[in-house]
């Protein structure tokens, strides 16, 4: 296909936008209530909606529908026009296809699987994670795959095999509604106050790796290796899932050794 | 520098008798660790562990040989011989190392290790060779009481 700078619907090369270019310059001299600010800004997202579903093809097959990484994209590309400044110099390419991606990379971190996995494993993954929680409730104690097998009038293997899955799948959320991540309530949960941890904290020289960590990091590290709780209790306390836990903590040990490593 | 020979032998270790074994022997670096924690966990899950143990043995590996890794002689071997019994899988990682030395036993590191197992030591068995000896950690976690 010949590309012609002229014709933006034929290209996604960065040279069939370059016609919007002054667009952007003109949005910027809009006064923030001049009515044609929403004009300008959605001619120059819909004409650069091409560039959003390239990126979302990009990252097809890997288990999120199509159109919803190509309505993330388009987010992304939103927020490029919105925060893009010609006089930095910079194309806009070169600054709104690292947004877009980064979008798209956000959703499959916080919503999604990142690599594809059969629908019926992610379903029995569902099911599973949710009778871990019942028994869990039940036995006071996080149960055996034999347990959740016998609950779920499963083959032990199959759920091992699942969980193992889980397992491997670091990073993602299998299990976990949004609102399990909002870190901001655990502070208040735990109680601030807590003599036993400035003791620890000085003798392993903790503080300070302690505080980069963001809130709910730190929580988990504090109950489980301070407060000795298990991951289930930490789990009821916090109102997130054991596996949620196992992540968290998994990702943050990691993180600390190398804090440990670097400051000798 | 003949570990597995030793490891029913071995004084000190506990009574509990040995069903199966399984051994991974590895080149020691960071980024191979992932294959250390999967098998962990398998075997933990086969066990019919819970998951709270699974993901504690599984942490206490990773971190274990993590601590290792460091003290390594460049290119070694890193072995994990899971020796599983009826009420309880223990771990011994080793790796030979430069200096012989010991990793802390008073950082965060042995803290989350004393925490997450039952049992946890560690020692260097010195020998002729160039390297300054073999040190490992041996950890044990156990199965809790069912009731």
């Amino acid at each position: 296909m010949t590309q012609r700078r002229r014709d933006p619907a034929r290209s996604e090369s960065r040279g069939g936008y370059d016609h919007l270019a002054p667009l952007f310059v003109e949005l910027r001299a809009l006064a923030e209530d001049d009515p044609r600010r929403a004009e300008l800004r959605e001619r120059l997202v819909t004409e650069h909606l091409p560039v959003a579903e390239n990126i979302a093809r990009r990252y097809r097959n890997r288990g999120v529908p199509h159109q919803d990484l190509a309505q993330v994209a388009a987010v992304g590309l939103m927020h490029a026009v919105d925060r893009f400044d010609p006089d930095r110099g910079a194309d806009f390419m070169s600054f709104a296809v690292p947004t877009m991606v980064g979008e798209v990379r956000r959703h499959f971190r916080d919503s999604s699987w990142l690599v594809h996995v059969p629908r019926p494993l992610k379903e029995r993954h569902a099911s599973i994670a949710s009778a871990a929680a019942d028994l869990t409730a039940e036995l006071g104690r996080s149960p055996t795959p034999s347990e959740l097998a016998g609950r779920l009038r499963m083959p032990k293997q199959e759920v091992i095999e699942s969980l193992l899955v889980a397992g491997a799948q670091r990073g993602t959320s299998l299990d976990e509604p949004s609102h399990d991540d909002s870190s901001a309530s655990i502070g208040d949960r735990l109680g601030t106050e807590d003599e036993g941890l400035a003791d620890a904290e000085n003798r392993l020289a903790l503080r300070p790796l302690l505080a980069a960590l963001p809130e709910r990091e730190r929580t988990v590290i504090v109950l489980r290796f301070f407060h000795n709780m298990t991951q289930s209790e930490i789990a009821a306390r916090l109102g997130i899932s054991q596996m949620h836990v196992s992540r968290l903590l998994a990702r943050t040990l990691a993180q600390l050794r190398r804090g440990l490593l670097t400051d000798g | 520098m003949n570990e597995v020979g030793n490891a029913e032998a071995r004084p000190g270790s506990s009574h509990v008798a040995e069903v199966a074994a399984v051994e991974l022997r590895l080149t020691a670096g960071s980024e191979f660790l992932s294959t250390v924690r999967a098998v962990a966990a398998d075997l933990a899950l086969q066990q019919d562990m819970t998951l709270d143990e699974v993901d504690d043995l599984r942490l206490a590996v990773d971190e274990a040989c993590s601590m290792l890794v460091p003290l390594a002689v460049p290119g070694a071997e890193l072995r994990c011989r899971f020796s599983l019994a009826e009420q309880e899988i223990k771990v011994r990682c080793s790796v030979p190392t430069i200096t012989g030395e010991l990793p802390s036993t008073d950082g965060f590191p042995w803290q989350v290790l004393v925490t997450l197992t039952d049992s946890v030591r560690c020692d260097v068995k010195r020998s002729d060779g160039d390297s300054g000896g073999v040190v490992w950690i041996e950890l044990t976690k156990g199965k809790v009481d069912r009731g």
